[in-house]
């Protein structure tokens, strides 16, 4: 009994002993993580190293081929295109949804009348489901649609485009049907990074001088930099994977000229169904990215000041 | 105890025989569903799934909440969307075999996949058994419709339950009105009228096509996904083949593959809406019935949606026609596409896949599925029956029906083999590639043969070779006659003795 | 002119005023651009087939139609033709259920534990620096290549088309966000401040929750917001890994195709329907996403 006591007394001391605490903090995640997704991950790595498809039976009897599945993918030029083209357009995107979402968010940083009804609308075109984004903007792209209509009003019959006969204009429109959609992100993250800053920095430099641009530049920006870093990292992670847009304005096409990478894999695994081929892309493909982001991502890992 | 059980089987089964005489697909799958249960093998209340697409759904519900009442079964229809993601799902049923699923409706075309990952089963044994009358009798499917929705590789795996042979709809006030007639025949030489050949089809293109009063001449498929529509019926008019039936080596590349894809084109460049080959497939049913293009060349269900005064500028102004052909020898060879095109097959991880089978035949049942196809979907008149039913054919457009018959007995199937996804697609990009200009014609037809070698070889050239010799074997007859009058292959290959 | 005279000038307000003004322009005229895909799936929401893809195209629809919309909760409903066509599934309300279930427990799950864990990465640098790299990698995978690996492992656990499968795939893949994004506003928190209190003797539970949950409330209240929208709107794994009970709305969505292809009416009704609840939880949030504090107000 006495034991028990003890033990109630000591109980919150040991929890809140830093390496407990610590431990207890991340250990739902770890539970999650591991048990989600490790088997699955394990099958896909098996698969890579076999040559399978579901119209050759069951994938436990499936026949070791080694490497092969990845020299077949270092080989393919299908798959170099998909790469360069998805490294183009999420460069472009990303430029531009963080240039507007912090130009929107400076915008919107001090109140006035209505900020909150606009900024619902700024957030919404992030709150629609990707398949109605894009069908949305391949109507207005068509070459028979309103873009078109515009362009000719403005600049007669021959300032109309077709949008998606060629892949430059054709990637063009789903940059910028990207670009609206999740500009709102960076927008979010650049907005409440803005609003959770300290005033009286700020205030300290106003009353010595400063300008609104040297406090921008000097004051603000310097602390909103590691949210914005980080929301640069996981924009241009998931624009990466561009895959709805593309799939619903294009489907990829003409031929292959703007199929994305996620586009190739759906497309190989989904419709060909190759999936030990797919897993090896996707494995090469994740570490591939991995390296990069490692890279990238290194001063978020060190120190904070 | 044993004794009751033999002497209910036989009573039963003399009465069934006496039934099944003179009895329909329907009432021998009820007879069957209720032995079935007698025998303990399904149970009252038990569940059914069909994984069918949404445009079915109309057409389906009530003929299975009827079923339902009959049986009392509890049999759903689980609707899927996208028609890849009918693929993906039936697929991911053959690899993790949750038996959730008891029916699939699917492409024809896909049977060949779904049967060799195992997923569906064969069903020759109670087709013997319970006559869903497929390709005899006087309610038979439209031939040769009987054999490519239903078989794979010389088995019955599938229950067609759809047509989609292409049809050719054309402005009918245009092309009988007298002045045209005098202009075309002054500018041509020859008289107008439907067309027998492709060159035909092209020059009165060419002659409807008038962008200056906001008409162009046609709207075919050039996209993405069924670009292969509109190149193969010429291909195959000219006598071509996609493999050659003894290596398996694709002949898509020959001159007459060069030249049908040369001809499309021609035709998109110069006299269609710059968008045939950029637009989803439903741009047709926008430009026909809005009357921007003179023709095209689509679903039967188009005919339905130009033919209301609700949904179409041009109502009461459609015509319907068969698809041309080419002549060889003197002798006219019409070619039309029967493009994907539905069908029942059983999956095997189901409960109790006899008595999926039988919900199937009575839903395939000639009556069953002439009310159903008569409400509107994506389900077209398959049988001879359907095409006298005359609610059926009101629903169409009474003149609809003969031509589509008419376009069914002379079309052919997708490639239907294991990988059938895989060939096509691939075909479908370089064609449309080659459409935008991309690349040339034949660099196109090139490419496609290097991919379909990969892939064959890759799925095993034996087997591939086995499955399109009996594919081969159903293909229409004029065709395969066609193919040994060209050389390229003998008449026993060609099913023709 | 000397920069004190400049300073003063700005100060004017004359040139405030016009400044105000200039700012409010260019207010609009951005929410203006940023309103037009969106006008545009209304007008397309109250169209007829007929008129989804016409040229030249009306904003305002020449015979505007509630039929969109009330195909979605009653398929019967609608009369004519092209009404009839769009009778493809069954109502709407089922799917909005699933969806209203399983997102916000995913969302609650993602973000709290995210939170937890990103607390202890962002001050106790536990995991090194692999751990952190190692959860961002989830979102690196293409998620394709990983959907029949997790199928196969989900049916042996047996949570196919259930709406714990779900909620877990949902919490799992978005947890890299939760991490990472509340992470960098923890960061941003000035630690001399939860360090006072510990000197004053707050354990590290009552720091985490009285000192520093309520400063980046904003950061939580942003992540929240996209790990729902993420989850909301996501497509791909809700179709693979449901049949029939769990359908979600973005399936559901998917559904209204048939006979002439996609049916852009009812898709856009249903895409507006389904974005109201975010924009809901968008407009509530927006409270705590301009907090601001001031150093002289730590002290409780």
């Amino acid at each position: 009994m006495r034991r028990l006591v003890m033990i109630l007394k000591v109980f919150p001391q040991f929890l809140s002993h830093e390496k407990v605490f610590k431990n207890l903090l991340v250990l739902p995640m770890q539970l999650l993580l591991n048990f989600l997704l490790m088997p699955p991950f394990a099958i896909v790595i098996y698969l890579a190293f076999v040559n399978w498809q579901p119209i050759f039976g069951g994938w436990t009897e499936a026949p070791f081929v080694g490497v092969s599945n990845f020299i077949r993918l270092f080989s393919e030029p299908r798959f170099y295109e998909a790469l360069g083209r998805t490294f183009v357009v999420a460069i472009v995107a990303v430029a531009f949804e963080f240039l507007l979402g912090l130009g929107l968010a400076v915008l919107f940083s001090r109140p006035f009348l209505g900020r909150r009804i606009c900024t619902s609308v700024i957030l919404y075109p992030m709150m629609l489901p990707w398949v109605v984004v894009g069908f949305t903007f391949y109507l207005l792209f068509l070459d028979h649609g309103p873009v078109n209509y515009v362009l000719s009003s403005l600049f007669g019959p021959a300032g109309m485009i077709s949008w998606f006969r060629n892949p430059v204009p054709a990637m063009t429109a789903i940059i910028i049907g990207d670009v609206w959609q999740w500009t709102p992100f960076m927008f979010l993250i650049f907005y409440s990074a803005l609003g959770a800053l300290p005033k009286d920095p700020k205030e300290a430099a106003m009353t010595l001088g400063a300008n609104a641009w040297q406090i921008f530049r000097y004051i603000t920006f310097p602390m909103i930099k590691p949210v914005a870093y980080v929301g640069l990292v996981i924009r241009a992670l998931e624009c990466f994977k561009i895959f709805d847009l593309v799939y619903i304005m294009t489907g990829g096409g003409p031929g292959v000229s703007t199929e994305t990478l996620s586009l190739y894999i759906y497309r190989v695994a989904f419709k060909y169904g190759q999936l030990s081929y797919a897993a090896a892309v996707a494995i090469i493909v994740l570490l591939g990215i991995a390296l990069v982001t490692r890279i990238a991502v290194r001063p978020l890992l060190k120190e904070a000041a | 105890m044993m004794r009751k059980i033999v002497v209910v089987s036989l009573v039963l089964g003399f009465i069934g025989c006496i039934v099944c005489a003179q009895s329909t697909p329907a009432e021998r799958a009820l007879v069957g569903l209720s032995s079935l249960m007698e025998k303990g093998v399904i149970k009252p209340g038990q569940t059914f799934k069909i994984m069918i697409h949404s445009g079915q759904r109309n057409q389906l519900a009530p003929a299975v909440e009827e079923l339902s009442k009959l049986t009392g079964l509890n049999i759903q229809l689980v609707v899927i969307g996208n028609e890849p993601d009918i693929y993906v799902k039936v697929m991911n049923e053959a690899v993790v075999r949750t038996g959730e699923y008891d029916i699939f409706l699917t492409f024809c075309n896909w049977i060949g996949d779904m049967a060799e990952a195992g997923v569906i089963v064969p069903l020759d044994e109670w087709i013997a058994k319970y006559d869903p009358e497929i390709d005899h009798g006087p309610n038979r499917y439209v031939s040769p419709l009987d054999k490519f929705t239903t078989q794979y590789g010389g088995h019955y795996y599938a229950l067609g339950m759809d047509n989609d042979a292409l049809v050719l709809f054309y402005r009918k006030d245009l092309m009988e009105d007298p002045s045209e007639q005098a202009a075309f025949e002054a500018r041509y030489g020859r008289p107008l009228k439907l067309p027998e050949t492709w060159e035909e089809f092209d020059l009165i293109t060419e002659f409807f096509d008038r962008p200056e009063q906001g008409m162009r001449g046609a709207h075919l498929y050039a996209e993405r996904v069924f670009a292969y529509t509109s190149w193969a019926p010429r291909f195959i008019a000219k006598g071509g083949i996609y493999f050659d039936p003894y290596t398996m080596d694709p002949m898509i590349n020959s001159p007459e593959g060069v030249a049908a894809l040369e001809e499309i084109i021609s035709l998109v460049r110069n006299h269609m809406f710059p968008e045939a080959y950029t637009a989803d497939w439903s741009a047709a049913y926008t430009l026909f019935p809005e009357g921007k293009v003179f023709w095209t060349i689509a679903w039967a269900s188009l005919g339905h949606w130009a033919s209301d005064p609700e949904t179409s500028k041009i109502a009461g102004k459609v015509g319907f026609a068969q698809l041309p052909g080419e002549y060889h020898d003197g002798v006219l060879y019409r070619a039309t596409p029967h493009v994907v095109g539905w069908s029942f097959s059983i999956c095997r991880y189901g409960k109790a896949p006899e008595a999926a089978y039988l919900i199937a035949q009575y839903l395939n049942d000639p009556t069953v599925s002439a009310a159903a196809i008569t409400r509107t979907g994506t389900l077209d008149p398959f049988r001879l029956n359907h095409f006298q039913d005359e609610k059926l054919l009101a629903a169409y457009g009474p003149e609809l029906g003969p031509v589509l018959m008419l376009n069914a007995e002379q079309s052919f199937p997708d490639i239907s083999l294991r990988g059938a996804n895989e060939y096509l697609d691939v075909l479908n990009l370089n064609l449309q590639a080659a459409v935008a200009g991309q690349i040339s014609a034949k660099e196109a037809l090139d490419r496609v043969a290097i991919a379909w070698q990969e892939i064959t070889d890759r799925l095993g050239r034996g087997r591939q070779i086995e499955a399109w010799q009996q594919e081969i074997k159903r293909y229409p007859k004029h065709i395969r006659e066609l193919w040994v009058k060209l050389g390229k292959m003998d008449p026993h290959m060609a099913g023709l003795e | 002119m000397k920069r004190k005279d400049i300073a003063m000038m700005a100060r004017s307000p004359v040139i405030s005023a016009a400044l105000r003004i200039l700012h409010r322009l260019t207010v609009l005229l951005v929410v203006g651009i940023f309103l037009i895909p969106a006008v545009w799936l209304l007008s397309i929401s109250f169209k007829p087939p007929t008129e989804w893809q016409v040229f030249p195209p009306n904003l305002i629809p020449r015979s505007p139609t509630l039929d969109n919309y009330i195909v979605l909760f009653k398929p019967e409903a609608p009369k004519g033709t092209a009404a009839a066509m769009l009778r493809v599934t069954e109502p709407v309300t089922k799917s909005f259920l699933n969806s209203i279930i399983v997102v916000p427990a995913a969302t609650a799950i993602s973000v709290t534990v995210g939170f937890l864990a990103a607390y202890a990465v962002a001050r106790f640098r536990i995991g090194g620096a692999f751990m952190p790299f190692f959860v961002l990698t989830t979102r690196m995978f293409p998620p394709v290549a990983f959907a029949v690996p997790l199928l196969v492992y989900y049916r042996w656990l047996r949570l196919i088309d259930t709406p714990i499968g779900l909620i877990l795939i949902y919490a799992g893949f978005t947890l890299a966000f939760s991490l990472w994004m509340t992470k960098g506003f923890i960061e941003g928190v000035p630690r001399h401040i939860e360090e006072a209190a510990i000197l004053d003797g707050a354990s590290p539970w009552r720091v985490l929750f009285t000192i520093t949950l309520p400063i980046v409330k904003g950061g939580l209240a942003a992540t929240m917001l996209f790990v729902f929208i993420l989850n909301w709107t996501e497509f791909l794994y809700a179709l693979i890994f449901t049949s029939t009970k769990m359908i979600t709305v973005p399936v559901q969505l998917s559904h209204y195709v048939g006979a002439v292809g996609r049916f852009y009416g009812p898709q856009a009704a249903l895409g507006v329907i389904a974005s109201v609840p975010v924009v809901i939880l968008g407009y509530v949030i927006q409270r705590y996403l301009v907090t601001g504090f001031s150093f002289g107000l730590i002290r409780r």
